[in-house]
């Protein structure tokens, strides 16, 4: 029924711009909330708990690919290094984790994922004996002094230690032990001269990321060689629970000083790699601390996950860790990709899905020749998100081999 | 379907909506198929190393409107399109039903 007042109006039943307009605002409405299933995973695909996934087969491939031939690899880690240095180290260090996950889920294919592990190891330590400690840290390493004496980076020790326990806990080297001692006894000295029990990855400059994943060393150490840091990691433990934590949230400072001043808040660029890597050091606390991030930082929105870098009452500045950070959605790619190994760790299926489903219509995933990359990540992008789909073996050879009870 | 003036009139704005919607999709499909969609690295703080970075932020950029266009705006235009059709239908229907 056409009122005669609206006939005398527009002359054609409805207005035609308010029938536009009200065809644009309903279809809006219908098509935000659906737009997600297209984009939505089959979770199998991705995850399994036993062998290996099928697109994580192809970002393995990929990933494989770039390790292993020299001209490709050239060109990638020129472009990590052109952002950060950092990113060229990580790279590294995710790829020996995913590879030592792998092979502990393939044995039949650990003859093939040692060598890419070997050649990533000893390029690592070739390429810091030859450019110097400060060859994987952001230029801003050489503007102060270490508190800790012998000036060395925790980032760097730590990393190279992880590589080396989890290149061991696949399949023994025994080049690789006395190299592991000499990194966990310096990762010790550090720490234990900090009144924090954090060692600095810049100078005075302490990250939680990098202090956990030495705890993970220690604790790796401890799976291989019967070494005892209970004391060190009990005190560490009393002391983040007791001064590293932020009031607000509950959750670990990302970063402190020496003395163990607050720098930055809690950072989604940091805590779910930091819970994943506590799974082997207090799992209770680890549990506590991917729920709190989980509420402070997950995000869902018409079915698509992403994460903030900082929670609501810290306000921090996108940095090269946050990656750039979406307007009014305040989605940051740092902290959404290392959700991902968050939400694997702890088996968040709700949200893993809601996650990967931002990633297949936000990440640009291009399939070629069974190789799979993500065109809106980088290398180490992709390197988390492969260690995102197959870790688990990895921390349950450390739990099976023996560590000892806090 | 002998429809009557009014109902006629909408159609080109239907029509209007569909056509934008296949600009949106065409556009799209121009930038990957220039391959635009490598360019989407600076969403990670990173770009290719065949361009500078500001030109390849610039093309990422594009294929990013691009693909929002396509995924986002080109449907609720098809939607809209379609829910006007369906608008002038029952419009149609009304009238011949209230006729004596």
């Amino acid at each position: 029924m056409i009122t005669p007042a609206i006939n005398r109006r527009s002359g054609a039943g409805i207005r035609p711009a308010g029938a536009v307009g009200a065809a644009l605002i309903l279809a809006t409405l219908v098509w935000l909330p659906c737009l997600h299933l297209l984009f939505r995973p089959h979770l199998a695909r991705f995850y399994a708990e036993r062998g290996i996934p099928p697109q994580a087969q192809a970002l393995a491939a990929q990933q494989i690919m770039l390790c292993t031939n020299t001209a490709a690899r050239a060109g990638e880690i020129a472009v990590l290094r052109r952002s950060n240095a950092e990113w060229d180290f990580m790279s590294r260090t995710y790829m020996v984790l995913a590879l030592a996950n792998m092979g502990l889920r393939q044995p039949e294919r650990k003859a093939a994922y040692l060598p890419v592990m070997d050649r990533l190891i000893e390029e690592t330590l070739r390429l810091e004996q030859e450019r110097g400690k400060y060859y994987f840290l952001m230029d801003y390493a050489t503007n102060g002094a270490f508190r800790a004496r012998p000036a060395r980076s925790l980032f760097v020790d730590g990393e190279i230690a992880v590589m080396l326990a989890a290149r061991r806990l696949l399949a023994e080297q025994p080049a690789y032990k006395p190299l592991l001692d000499q990194r966990v006894a310096a990762l010790v000295a550090q720490m234990r001269q900090s009144p924090v029990l954090c060692g600095e990855s810049y100078p005075d400059e302490c990250w939680m990321f990098c202090n956990v994943l030495a705890l993970d060393a220690l604790r790796m150490a401890e799976a291989l060689d019967g070494t005892d840091h209970t004391d060190l990691l009990r005190d560490w433990l009393a002391v983040a629970q007791r001064k590293l934590m932020d009031p607000e949230t509950g959750l670990l400072l990302a970063t402190f000083t020496f003395d163990g001043r607050p720098l930055q808040g809690p950072e989604g660029s940091s805590i779910w790699m930091v819970a994943h890597g506590l799974q082997i050091v207090d799992p209770f606390f680890a549990v506590m601390q991917y729920r709190r991030a989980r509420q402070e930082l997950g995000r869902r929105i018409f079915g698509f996950g992403f994460a903030w870098e900082w929670p609501a009452s810290w306000r921090g500045q996108a940095d090269v860790d946050s990656g750039p950070v979406v307007p009014v959605l305040g989605i940051s790619a740092g902290s959404s990709g290392l959700a991902f190994v968050g939400a694997r760790a702890f088996n968040d299926r709700d949200y893993l899905s809601a996650l990967l489903t931002t990633l297949n219509y936000g990440g640009f995933p291009v399939m070629r020749r069974g190789q799979l990359r993500y065109c809106a990540s980088n290398q180490v992008g992709d390197a988390v998100l492969l260690y995102s789909m197959v870790l688990g073996p990895l921390w349950r050879e450390v739990e099976r081999r023996g560590i000892r009870p806090l | 379907m002998n429809l009557p003036a009014t109902s006629l009139r909408s159609r080109p704005l239907a029509r209007g909506l569909l056509l934008r919607a296949a600009l949106l999709v065409a556009f799209y499909g121009l930038c990957q198929a220039a391959g635009l969609r490598e360019y989407t690295g600076f969403l990670s703080g990173t770009h290719p190393g065949t361009l500078a970075p500001l030109p390849s932020a610039l093309l990422g950029i594009i294929y990013l409107v691009a693909y929002l266009g396509a995924t986002l705006l080109a449907p609720i235009l098809l939607l809209a399109a379609g829910f006007l059709g369906l608008g002038r239908l029952a419009r149609h229907y009304l009238r011949t039903k209230s006729r004596p």
